[in-house]
């Protein structure tokens, strides 16, 4: 087991070191930091004088050598912007980020399974085509078209929820509604044909065959079987509602670390973006891990560590 | 005379199961496709009755309908199933509800089936599975019911059955996921177990001592067996009598001794002349008259005999006429459905001699 979690580990920081190095020249090459942060018609001296002080006026190799050196020191740099330790602006986004994402997951496993396993032992009835037809709805709307569409709704309209800001639960229901939208959608089909597929198995069979009750035969053989699948894409769609969860929360002014990488992307804030981007990669990470733990617990074909 | 006294003595008892006019459709959306029809058979108590057919001949549909294990993937079962169990109680199988079905099925009646491989439940351990057949149908406590899940995983001969009892299906070979079928199908000590072809899926030597197992606790347990194979080898080592199945219909229904010996439907000789061991026993160089053509992929609307025309003595009558399944004559308790039967048995003749010669591993 701890041979398994340390292959993990390092697996997880050979990925999170190409994340970083694509975001570092990305930044580099989509413009320049210092039209950000000089107002315009300032001197040339006081421009040099600034992009020296920031390092800036040294190759990009020798950046990348500098910042990747200060990192293992403990050093992710000083946002260019707000002039403070880019460690600091985030420690206090790390939690809601992850927050929204994980409610946004098991939101999405508590509506779709049981969605999912009704689709599939009600096939070919109104109740599983209705459920059908939602999903494919569902996987149709764009995460951030569905947000306006509920602040337009719930905020100005009925005035019931508040449109931004997280301060009480009232203030999740939006945002995590609006970011588990898609992954809702698209659990119930795969968990609907998941199901049908394991109840079509020799062992549901033998199940009944043995006088097993139906409800067991659904949950003790059909559901764990199907749980394997389910889990897989989960683990798959989880970059997706991570990377979701930067635009919803800027919709919804949610105090994370989307909000803020958005900001640093548009400023071309390199310490600041590189920082946010490590971050991201690591909550994907994070629960891929959870996932892959869930994973061998369900199947016991799976060796951890082989 | 001995034979004539052992039949009346049985027909004294009840049967286990008494099939009437069995028919099972397969309903799609616009189509229907009749894959038995009027299929009926009785198996008195302790007996084994073999029941053989080519592939896709509806031996599988057969013994799912007794369990009523094929209305979830559309089949449309009629007809009746009546079951005593050993207390004397006769239901209509047919006419039970879901939980009166529960009741009998891996309790009174249980099945193990053809793929050992993929018939136990891969992310259960085999331990849970067969105390979950113990725990379904009688009230005893989980510690009791694990202690004679160990006893039947002994009774299998499965090597060190506490230490397996904890492993999952993935970790033993084919022939030991077999035994562990037959373990939790024998469970509930049933009055009657379906086994459909239980070995196909096995080697020589595994195929032996699985038939071996079965047949012990068959003794054991006293139950009755409906074994379904299209090996007659097997049939002749193991079954009292012998029921052959084509296109959905019994075409032939005899003791084993009678089958072999004098063969009544031309399918039915077919099939023995085409057994390895009797055509080695015809000599060398002596075609095999393995039966030409193949089983008919929709059999059903066709009028006449379903082998006509495969068959070689077949007249006209026969392509015209369905042939009812008959007692051969009078006095036989052999039956069969051909409108040529007596003819072609004075044509054929005996198969006797090879049986005589010990070819059939029967003995004459
Ligand atoms: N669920 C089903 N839906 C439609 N047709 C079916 C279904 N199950 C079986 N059949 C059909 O019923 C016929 C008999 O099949 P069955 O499985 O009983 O054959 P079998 O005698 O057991 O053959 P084998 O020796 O290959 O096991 C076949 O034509 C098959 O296609
Ligand atoms: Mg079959």
């Amino acid at each position: 087991m701890a041979g398994y979690i340390g292959s993990k580990v390092v697996k997880a920081l050979i990925t999170l070191w190409l994340i970083f190095t694509v975001a570092f020249l990305a930044a580099r090459i989509s413009g320049d930091a210092m039209d950000f942060i000089m107002p315009e018609g300032m001197n040339e001296e006081a421009r040099e004088a600034m992009t020296s002080y920031l390092g800036l006026d040294k190759s990009w190799l020798e950046q990348y050598w500098l910042y990747v050196r200060n990192v293992f020191h403990g050093d992710l740099g000083t946002s260019f912007h707000f002039r403070q330790p880019v460690i600091d602006l985030y420690t206090q986004r790390f939690i809601p980020t992850l927050t929204l994402c994980g409610l946004a997951m098991l939101l999405s496993m508590a509506i779709s399974i049981p969605l999912g396993v009704i689709a599939a032992l009600k096939k070919n009835r109104p109740a599983g085509f209705l459920i059908q037809s939602a999903a494919f709805l569902g996987y149709a709307v764009p995460n951030f078209v569905l947000a306006i569409l509920l602040i337009l709704v719930f905020s100005f309209h009925l005035g019931w929820l508040p449109s931004s800001g997280s301060d009480t639960m009232m203030h999740y229901i939006m945002p995590v509604t609006a970011l588990a939208c898609t992954l809702i959608a698209s659990l119930t089909r795969f968990s609907r044909s998941a199901l049908l597929d394991v109840l079509s198995q020799d062992y549901i069979r033998t199940a009944r065959a043995k006088g097993v009750g139906n409800f067991s035969v659904l949950t003790v053989h059909g559901l764990r079987n199907a749980m394997i699948t389910i889990v897989t894409v989960l683990g798959l769609q989880v970059a997706a509602l991570v990377s979701g969860s930067v635009v919803i929360e800027n919709v919804f002014s949610w105090p994370g670390i989307g909000e803020l990488l958005v900001f640093a992307a548009i400023k071309r804030d390199y310490p600041l973006l590189q920082t946010g981007v490590i971050l991201v990669g690591t909550i994907v990470i994070f629960i891929n891990f959870i996932v892959d733990v869930v994973y061998v617990l369900i199947d016991p074909r799976i060796q951890p560590g082989s | 005379m001995n034979d004539h006294f052992k039949i009346y003595e049985h027909s004294r008892q009840r049967n286990v199961l008494d099939v009437r006019n069995l028919s099972v459709a397969f309903t799609g959306r616009k189509t229907k496709k009749t894959v038995l029809s009027d299929v009926s058979f009785s198996i008195r108590p302790g007996e084994t009755v073999a029941l053989v057919g080519e592939s896709g001949s509806g031996k599988s549909v057969t013994a799912l309908s007794l369990l009523r294990l094929i209305e979830r993937s559309g089949g449309v079962i009629s007809g009746a199933t009546y079951f005593t169990d050993n207390d004397g109680q006769t239901v209509d199988i047919l006419a039970q509800d879901e939980k009166e079905l529960r009741a009998i099925r891996g309790n009174k009646i249980s099945m193990i089936f053809q793929e050992p491989m993929t018939s136990l439940n891969p992310v259960l351990s085999v331990g849970f599975q067969i105390t979950e057949a113990i725990l379904a149908h009688r009230d005893v406590s989980a510690e009791e019911a694990k202690r004679e899940a160990i006893d039947l995983l002994h009774k299998v001969e499965i090597p060190d059955p506490e230490r397996r009892f904890g492993d999952y299906p993935q970790q033993f070979s084919g022939g030991m996921r077999q035994r562990v079928m037959i373990a939790m199908a024998l469970a509930c000590k049933p009055s009657l177990l379906i086994a459909d072809e239980p070995t196909t899926a096995l080697d020589v030597t595994t195929q032996a001592r699985i038939l071996d197992i079965i047949q012990r606790l068959k003794e054991e347990m006293n139950m009755a067996v409906l074994f379904i194979t299209h090996d007659l080898g097997i049939v002749s080592e193991i079954a009292d009598r012998v029921m052959v199945m084509y296109c959905g219909s019994i075409i032939e229904k005899a003791d084993t001794r009678n089958l072999f010996n004098a063969p009544s439907h031309p399918y039915t000789s077919g099939l023995i002349l085409s057994m390895p061991a009797v055509g080695s026993a015809r000599g060398k160089g002596v075609p095999l008259p393995a039966i030409p053509g193949t089983v008919p992929a929709v059999w059903q609307g066709a009028r006449g005999c379903t082998f006509s025309p495969r068959c070689s003595y077949a007249i006209e009558r026969c392509r015209h006429e369905t042939p009812l399944l008959q007692r051969r004559n009078p006095h036989s308790f052999v039956e069969v459905a051909c409108h040529r039967a007596a003819e072609i048995r004075s044509m054929l003749g005996s198969l006797l001699p090879w049986v005589e010669a010990g070819e059939l591993g029967i003995t004459a």
